[in-house]
């Protein structure tokens, strides 16, 4: 602590504070942004815990998801245990998004509360609310400002008293709700980017179908939520970048049929990140509506499923890179993009290393756009749904093979013994299987067919919890999982606006009719996965030498291994799980956690699960630890006062989630 | 649109649980479950779940999707041996997700209403008119 005072006196607090928030990893054992630093390498140089120390790692505090100054005044307040912030250090005082989406701020050492941001009126209605991934820091000499986003709102926060920050929009806060008629309100998941004194927020968007979310429904009409900058100081909103291309931008033709105008449910809803020096933010966007049919919006669709670079200061669009054409799978650009210092052939590039759902690694040049690493064209099955247009080609980046399985052949169905793989493949005659980009098909009852059974699923397989960088060794470590669903589509009638809708396997198999409903996985009687293990994966990729050293399985699956179906089946050591855990990189070790099933999507742990440190050259785990729940958000690590603490967030129905904090035992 | 009973059989046993089964053993089960809110009130939930709930939950409150299922297995996994109040505040502090705060306490009600009958729990005589009502009802799981 005394010699990051003594650097900041030395420096000057402003830049200090730029250094913050610039690509150096983690300075001086902080965490100043959620991603560990603005290009979201989610890596501390940090190696007091290592593998020969590990060995005393222990649980030295833990904090709930709300602090009691909110919990004890309404004895009705019960926040969700999907405990999402990973929170940032600065100085030795975290700052996180609670369980309610309010800012919190405790001291690094003890865990122990600093100061909570209050819901204004300090209301049980005011109260309510879900938290996000991640809140960020700015500062300006003394000027020190949490930055945080909670429902429609965007706040300034004042780092030492946790009051609003006067002069920020209105009385410390930005209303962000696109003005409309409709009742779509806004809402993020993760959380607010900071670059040039700007704050970029993407979004989720949203179709009046619901929820916030418009994967499923009957409807093409939706908001494409547009990514926006806000001066950091005043909170006036400086620019919008139209992911939708308007008449006359780059990209407008791709929409067939006008649906620019209708179509939505567009937004980035997983991290940005961003290269202050090059002025640059990187935006993953996702899928449009509906985001399984697309017979309404003819065309590739940009800039769906893609990753755009845009300038921090004017939001211009400075390249984009379209990496799924014409979605009709929901496969988001779902990962944060990741910013690495490469060397490529002998020479320097600067990349942005991208994963996205359906489990492919892209490394572009991040000033250019231009792929560092070949994307060839390839053919892809055409849809037999009636007035689909199905992209020809889509985008396969040869170099590297993909974070996880893509495509289903009867030799990936579950084999623990003949009965087992029986089974499962005639579950599976009753659905279309094929590679990669197999499309969705209509649910035919008399001849059998009950749709397309896809892998990777909705879900994806990198999602936000995708990506750590190690700027030392150049390893991205792709964090995956293995959770085909089913895409059955069925013909709408006239209280639809879409002409084809998908509905839930249950709802099928049970004889309940088709209702619209999200693609969801199916199992085996025994509730066993329809797949052979891992069900989810670390992938380690050297990105400068463009190859793949080495893959092991995420974790475990006790729901799995001790399946009564499997009794006196040998069975690997790690099974892997469907759970989305986050990687964390140090000098030392990679971490990951198992993940909790009381994430959206319900796919994870719910008892066992187990924070693990891997040989991060070998993939060989090296230290294991229970946690009282699985992780629902990103691992981080800090120093202070001499000592490396490793903070998790957990959470799961019936056991008090918050977050765990570790570190070595003291002497 | 129903599934040929024959295709369903030969799915049934290889499949997720059916639903269908579960309902039949829960209405078994409901007999021995304390009633809670009123038919109507139940109603009024099922059409908040099908105006606010669906877009994340499906509207097969069993099947789950975004949003975690609130019918069957893993709902009880999930909120079996806990308070019904619990669930209310649950809701009425997180939901929908793209608007928390904006239920009101009797819509909410209204959603547990629905929520526990779809479980098993067989509406009454006497509606929910506080969250206090819920107090002494723990979600017990309905035996498969």
């Amino acid at each position: 602590m005394k010699t990051l005072l003594a650097c900041a006196a030395a420096l000057g607090a402003l830049a200090w504070c730029a250094g913050l928030s610039a690509q150096t990893p983690s300075p001086g054992g902080q965490w100043p942004s959620y991603g560990g630093n603005a290009w979201f390498q989610r890596y501390s140089p940090s190696d007091q815990i290592n593998k020969a120390t590990i060995g005393t790692l222990e649980v030295v505090w833990t904090r709930p998801t709300v602090d009691r100054l909110i919990i004890d005044k309404f004895p009705d307040l019960v926040p969700s245990n999907y405990n999402k912030g990973t929170p940032i250090m600065v100085d030795g005082v975290g700052y996180v998004s609670d369980a309610l989406g309010l800012v919190e701020a405790f001291d690094g050492k003890s865990g122990q509360t600093r100061w909570v941001q209050k819901p204004l009126p300090f209301s049980m209605k005011d109260a309510a609310g879900q938290g996000t991934r991640g809140v960020a820091y700015w500062a300006a000499g003394a000027d020190r400002r949490i930055i945080a986003q909670r429902g429609n709102f965007l706040y300034a926060i004042n780092a030492d008293t946790g009051e609003p920050v006067p002069g920020f929009g209105d009385a410390g806060k930005v209303f962000v709700r696109w003005p409309s008629s409709d009742p779509i309100n806004y809402r993020t998941s993760s959380g607010p980017t900071i670059a040039n004194d700007v704050i970029i927020i993407g979004g989720v968007g949203g179709s009046i179908d619901g929820g916030g979310t418009g994967d499923a429904g009957m409807h093409k009409e939706a908001v494409p939520e547009n990514i926006r900058g806000y001066d950091v100081r005043t909170g006036h909103l400086l620019w919008t970048f139209h992911i939708i291309p308007d008449e006359g931008q780059p990209g407008h033709e791709t929409w067939g049929k006008d649906s620019w105008r209708i179509v939505g449910d567009m937004g980035a809803w997983a991290p940005l990140s961003a290269d202050p020096e090059l002025g640059l933010v990187y935006v993953p966007l996702t899928a449009p509506t509906l985001s399984y049919y697309g017979g309404h919006r003819p065309g590739d669709n940009k800039w769906s499923s893609s990753l755009v670079a845009l300038d921090t200061r004017t939001g211009r669009l400075v390249w984009g890179q379209q990496l799924v054409h014409h979605d009709m799978w929901d496969y988001d650009v779902a990962s944060p993009p990741v910013l690495a210092d490469i060397t490529v052939k002998g020479k320097p590039v600067k990349a942005v290393i991208q994963v996205n759902k359906a489990g492919n690694l892209f490394v572009f040049d991040r000033t250019t756009g231009a792929p560092v690493w070949p994307i060839e064209e390839r053919p892809a099955p055409p849809s037999t749904v009636p007035g689909e247009a199905t992209s020809p080609t889509q985008p396969f980046p040869v170099q590297f093979p993909p974070i996880e399985q893509q495509g289903i052949t009867d030799a990936d169905l579950a084999d623990f013994t003949p009965a087992i793989k029986a089974e499962a493949r005639e579950l599976v005659s009753h659905y279309v299987i094929g590679p990669i980009y197999t499309p969705p098909s209509v649910i035919d009852i008399g001849k059998g067919k009950l749709g397309t059974l896809e892998a990777p699923g909705v879900w994806g397989a990198g999602n936000w919890n995708n990506g750590a960088f190690d700027p030392e060794t150049g390893i991205y470590y792709a964090v995956s999982r293995n959770l085909p669903d089913v895409f059955g589509l069925y013909k709408t009638g006239p209280e639809a606006t879409i002409d084809y809708a998908v509905t839930n396997p249950r709802d099928v198999l049970a004889g309940t009719g088709f209702k619209p409903g999200l693609p969801s996985p199916i199992t085996l009687a025994s509730g066993l996965p329809v797949l052979r293990p891992p069900y989810g994966r670390i992938s380690a990729y050297d990105i400068g030498a463009g190859k793949r050293l080495w893959t092991a399985p995420n974790g475990d699956d006790p729901k799995v291994r001790d399946n009564p179906a499997l009794k006196g089946v040998k069975l690997p050591a790690l099974l892997g799980n469907t759970g989305r855990g986050a990687p964390l990189v140090t000098r030392s070790l990679l971490f990951l956690a198992d993940a909790s099933d009381a994430v959206s999507g319900g796919a994870g742990i719910h008892d066992g699960a187990r924070l693990r440190a891997y040989d991060k050259m070998t993939g060989q785990v090296v230290w294991q630890h229970d946690l009282p729940a699985g992780a629902t958000g990103a691992p981080m690590t800090f120093m202070a006062e001499g000592r490396q603490y490793i903070i998790v967030p957990v959470g799961r129905a019936g056991v008090s989630a918050g977050w765990v904090a570790f570190a070595l035992k003291s002497p | 649109m129903p599934v040929p009973r024959g295709l369903l059989a030969s799915l049934a046993a290889c499949s997720l649980t059916i639903s269908a089964l579960a309902d039949t053993t829960a209405a078994a089960e409901s007999a021995r479950l304390p009633a809670v809110a009123t038919p109507a009130q139940a109603e009024t939930g099922a059409e908040l779940y099908a105006g606010k709930c669906t877009g994340c939950h499906n509207a097969d409150p069993g099947a789950g999707g975004q949003g975690p299922p609130l019918k069957g297995e893993l709902f009880w996994t999930t909120w079996g041996g806990q308070s019904a109040r619990k669930l209310y505040g649950m809701i009425i502090s997180t939901m929908p997700a793209n608007n928390p705060g904006s239920l009101s306490q009797a819509d909410t009600l209204a959603l547990v209403a629905f929520i526990m009958r779809s479980n098993g729990y067989p509406p009454g005589s006497n509606a929910l008119t506080e969250p206090a009502d819920l107090q002494g009802i723990v979600i017990n799981r309905v035996t498969q």
